[in-house]
């Protein structure tokens, strides 16, 4: 016998079943009390629970061996037509409930298939992300420590050489050696950089009231300790506290800041200006900014500006990974901001960003 | 045979690494007492008396043990559980010397009860100095159980 055939005769005999039950309750009701009581809701709950747990077409013959059954129990002989239609009406009546109990009961159990299918795709997708985040940690471990061993090396010899042999290498010697020391180190730099970069991606948030003017302030007297014979004004307008990762936030500011100094370095006054503009309504929406009259860039390169390893200075005249505002750029993402720049060459440069604010 | 003794055992397998680890002791002084171990079954086997160290049994303990993260054959880490693990060898401090500045490693370190764990600096001043700081600390100052 097939799956089908036995399925076939399972739901059929279950509706007989049902149907025979049905009337023994029936007939033990009117054995006991003649009278009788309205047995109609008893057909209907047996049909009901036929098209909920069997299916339509059991629950179909039942409503129909009531209907045949009832007419043919009754007393009437005389079949007026209103006594056909009386019963017509109560068929279709059965029908229908038969019907639309049973069509009830298939979208739902449609619902919960796609639902089960759904969460195994769902389980499916996230193993296979669990896998790619594994492969991607394992990467920058890899880049972690094998690459940074090479590049101590080459830095180290290069550094012993022009040191301990110093006096039997000829300048020019000496100057491709001081060469390859400055790349080896260049690399060591990108390689940190990278890496701190990649783990953004990952870490998790520990979140929480930062106040911005004291952070700004810390900052900005740490940056200007590294260059102490420069002339740099820095004004810092009223910030409101937001709502972010103490560290990463400062290292929002690290970056700009940084390259606020970094490309004023040849004005005479640099000016620097950390301010924050409020906006109508929502708190969040209001944005930070840090401005300089530093040598900016050309906004038609603007696309560029936030991309890992893109630079729009030549390297000899401002140093630096290509790395910082990228990484500033995940940080307010990954707190939910926007982050966006207005410049124009030699007359400054303008970052504007948004953080969620403080409760 | 006190200038046999050695005071610092360093386990590790790239060869240019030693080379430049010592040319940084030898700039600190202190080059005369390190023995090195390319990976980390000689490092048991030196720390054990096993092997080719059988013969070293009476001799003290090395005042410091620098310790790679990746080794071949036995990997730092499992060195690192096998010296805390043991009775006789717990007392011997051991510092990771490395360039893996992942927490996980530093974690596990910590909770396997390393000494130290210090990640080499790319830069070779930097990393003499750290060397010195090292051995100044571990060798000179410090005060290892007897």
């Amino acid at each position: 016998m097939t799956e089908k055939t036995k399925k076939f005769l399972k739901d059929y005999g279950a509706s007989l079943g049902l149907f025979a039950l049905t009337l023994l309750i029936v007939a033990v009701f009117r054995y006991f009390s003649p009278a009788t009581v309205n047995l109609s809701l008893l057909v209907v709950g047996a049909i009901v629970v036929c098209a909920w747990y069997v299916g339509r077409g059991p629950s179909l013959l039942l409503a129909a061996l009531f209907q045949l059954i009832s007419v043919a129990m009754s007393t009437q002989r005389s079949f007026s037509l209103r006594y056909i239609l009386v019963q017509l009406n109560t068929a279709v009546l059965l029908g229908a409930i038969a019907y639309l109990v049973s069509g009830r009961r298939r979208n739902e159990s449609e619902i919960r298939r796609l639902n089960e299918e759904l969460e195994l795709r769902v389980a499916e997708r996230t193993a296979q992300l669990e896998a790619a985040n594994k492969e991607l940690e394992a990467f920058s471990y890899s880049v972690s420590h094998d690459l940074r061993a090479p590049l101590r090396s080459i830095n180290g010899f290069a550094r012993i050489l022009s040191e301990d042999y110093a006096d039997q290498l000829p300048a020019e010697a000496q100057n491709y050696l001081r060469s390859v020391h400055r790349n080896a180190q260049r690399m060591g730099e990108l390689v940190d950089d990278l890496l701190a970069f990649s783990r953004l991606g990952r870490q998790t948030l520990s979140k929480r009231r930062v106040d911005l003017n004291e952070l700004v302030e810390d900052v900005a007297a740490e940056l200007r300790s590294h260059e102490p014979g420069r002339e740099v004004t820095i004004h810092c307008g009223e910030l409101p506290a937001c709502n972010g990762d103490p560290s990463l936030i400062r290292q929002i500011f690290v970056n700009l800041l940084g390259n606020a100094l970094k490309y004023t370095r040849d004005r005479d006054v640099a000016g620097i200006e950390i301010g924050f503009i409020p906006s109508d309504g929502e708190p969040s929406a209001g944005a930070y900014f840090v401005k300089d009259n530093g040598v900016g860039f050309d906004m038609k390169y603007s696309d560029k500006l936030f991309g890992v390893f893109q630079r729009l200075h030549r390297m000899e005249d401002y140093e630096g990974t290509g790395l910082g505002l990228a990484i500033v750029q995940r940080i307010v993402h990954r707190h939910d901001g926007r982050i966006w720049a207005e410049a124009e060459v030699d007359k400054g440069a303008a970052f504007y960003f948004t953080l969620p604010a403080a409760h | 045979m006190t200038e046999n003794i050695v005071e610092i055992l360093l386990v590790e397998d790239n060869p240019d690494d030693v080379q430049l680890t010592l040319h940084a002791f030898a700039k600190n002084k202190f080059s005369n007492r390190i023995h090195v171990v390319r990976d980390g079954a000689e490092a048991l086997d030196f720390v054990f008396s096993t092997g080719a160290y059988a013969d070293r049994a009476m001799q003290p303990n090395p005042k410091v043990i620098l310790l790679d993260v990746k080794l071949p054959k036995v990997d730092g880490l499992e060195v690192l559980r096998r010296i805390k693990g043991d009775e006789r060898t717990r007392v011997i401090p051991v510092v990771m010397l490395t360039s893996s500045r992942e927490d996980r490693d530093v974690i596990e370190s910590y909770q396997l009860g390393v000494n130290g764990y210090i990640v080499k600096p790319v830069d070779f001043t930097n990393f003499i100095e750290a060397v010195r700081t090292l051995g100044m600390y571990w060798v000179l100052l410090n005060q290892p159980p007897v």
